[in-house]
């Protein structure tokens, strides 16, 4: 989690067992950080950005990103 | 330095840019004889009023490893369109007070018109698609979070 997201979950980093998928990580973090609904943020797999839901094996990489405000 | 060619370069560069080397960036081009143009861009920190509270400083923080990735990808795309001598980028991390520099694009070619081009072109790619969070900050000790907007399409 980044930017925003890693301020409102008090944390920048966890493990999720058994999600299969992105969409299943993703209610997961719902469940625990509902803070996350009111926010906007894409969803990356090992440094990819996805447009729809993946299958997630052990080990993958799942990251929230906000909108990037760099420069 | 051999190896140095294959290596691909890192952006990223913790806190601000400093004058001086910016200075010293450009007196080492002084060699490269073919080179005509230069076109450089410095991100300032700005001191953005936020609901009466004056910005002192940006903490910029960054997914590295994409940010690279990302960083190296804009690098080969404006060599394949434009045709450049070199190119350098740094983007900050950590804290950057207001008046310094974030953010250093560096381009060189044998003429004006593909750097002013590619500069342009590389900027406004690391604001729309490199994940970098600035963390704006107030005196007071509170802070706020940046939104460039157009980059979640």
């Amino acid at each position: 989690m980044f930017g925003e997201l890693s301020d409102l979950a008090g944390s920048v980093e966890l493990t999720l067992e058994n999600v299969e998928s992105t969409f299943a990580a993703h209610e997961v973090l719902l469940m625990k950080f509902p803070s996350f609904k009111t926010k906007k943020y894409a969803i990356a797999v090992n440094k990819q950005l996805i447009r729809e839901t993946v299958i997630l094996a052990d080990g993958d990489i799942l990251a929230l990103l906000p909108p990037f405000s760099g420069g | 330095m051999e190896e140095k060619k294959k290596k691909i370069p890192k952006v990223i560069y913790v806190g601000p840019v400093s004058p001086h080397f910016i200075a010293e960036s450009i007196a080492k081009h002084s060699s490269k004889r073919n080179i005509g143009a230069h076109s450089i861009f410095l991100g300032q920190v700005r001191n953005d009023v936020i609901e009466g509270k004056e910005v002192t400083g940006i903490e910029y923080s960054t997914y590295e490893e994409m940010a690279e990735e990302k960083f190296y990808s804009i690098r080969e795309d404006a060599f394949s369109k434009y045709d450049l001598t070199c190119m350098h980028i740094y983007h900050s991390i950590g804290v950057v007070k207001t008046g310094e520099i974030s953010l250093f694009v560096f381009v060189s070619a044998k003429h004006r018109k593909q750097v002013f081009e590619a500069c342009s072109f590389i900027v406004e790619q690391i604001k729309s698609l490199v994940p970098v969070w600035g963390k704006e900050l107030f005196e007071d000790g509170t802070h706020n979070w940046k939104t460039n907007n157009a980059n979640l399409k």
